[in-house]
């Protein structure tokens, strides 16, 4: 489980994030979370940059990101 | 949430937390859940209620909560979830007991020991589970893990495809034991439940997928 701690961190999101392994074949695409409100018809376009991965903990993964990657994050 | 029995629950018994701090926890200790009493939910004079039931649906946490006990009527279900879920929360069951979930319900329909909330796209903490005891219960009626919706692919929940909460969550199973006149054919104290995601779940190591529970049983402490 990993966070953006980015002041921009509920309007810009690098999703899908890619999670692979290749010797097993694992590939894992992640999304953000669920729009933060909206306001009666529109939705508030504010996802919050937080990602959660089931994975083998004895393996190394690689992650792939589809925007610019966070340059402060929590795991 | 401690000493509870629950029978012939519908939804299911579920808690969560709520806010973002690093200390969220959600706990259900010392309890009984039973599946259906025997009753075939058809009363004289009224219209047969036949719906699948749960013993339990995954609990949680998020952003925004709603009471403890919750005394207001409410326009949505009590379970919906409207906002994103929180960082690090745990969600832990202890002493749990679950009986009698070894035949479908008089009415035909299914009943389930686990399953998960259909509003919980975001973020579905591992669910450990310590000290359990399985007492009259089925594998085929041990968990269903429903796959992550289409109709959360939206403007409001996720943009370009659905949420993925469900694919990345597991019961992590420590101390189980056995009862009662029916019991599950694998009869492990140690292991985890994953849901069938494909391009992840096969990967793992020591998984076998059970379909009728919509979900891979895993003896592979490595799972995080």
């Amino acid at each position: 489980m990993w966070i953006s701690d980015d002041a921009d961190a509920f309007d810009r999101s690098p999703t899908p994030i890619y999670l692979t392994h290749e010797e097993s074949g694992y590939s894992n695409k992640l999304q953000h979370m669920m729009d933060h409100t909206w306001d009666g018809f529109y939705a508030g376009q504010l996802h919050k940059s937080q990602y959660i991965a089931m994975l083998q903990t004895d393996r190394d993964y690689y992650m792939e990101y589809t925007g610019t990657v966070p340059k402060d994050m929590r795991y | 949430m401690s000493n509870i029995v629950s029978i012939d629950n519908t939804l299911g018994s579920t808690l969560f937390a709520d806010g973002d701090t690093d200390h969220q926890l959600a706990v259900l200790l010392d309890s009984d859940i039973y599946g259906s009493g025997g009753s075939d939910d058809c009363p004289d004079g009224h219209k047969c209620y036949c719906k699948t039931k749960r013993g339990i649906m995954t609990f949680g946490a998020n952003h925004g909560a709603k009471d403890f006990l919750i005394k207001a009527t409410s326009p949505w279900p009590m379970q919906h979830i409207h906002s994103y879920g929180s960082w690090a929360a745990s969600s832990d069951f202890y002493k749990v007991r679950f009986h009698n979930f070894a035949e479908p319900q008089p009415c035909g329909a299914e009943q389930y020991i686990f399953t998960i909330n259909m509003d919980q796209s975001d973020f579905i903490p591992i669910q450990r589970m310590t000290d359990i005891e399985f007492d009259n219960v089925h594998s085929d009626r041990m968990a269903w893990i429903d796959d992550p919706p289409e109709k959360w692919n939206n403007i409001e929940d996720c943009i370009g495809f659905p949420c993925t909460a469900p694919s990345n969550f597991f019961f992590d199973f420590k101390k189980v034991t056995y009862s009662g006149k029916t019991q599950p054919s694998s009869r492990s104290t140690n292991y985890q439940v994953i849901a069938d995601t494909p391009g992840v779940s096969e990967t793992f190591d020591n998984c076998e997928l059970n379909e009728k529970n919509n979900a891979w049983h895993c003896d592979n402490d490595y799972l995080g």
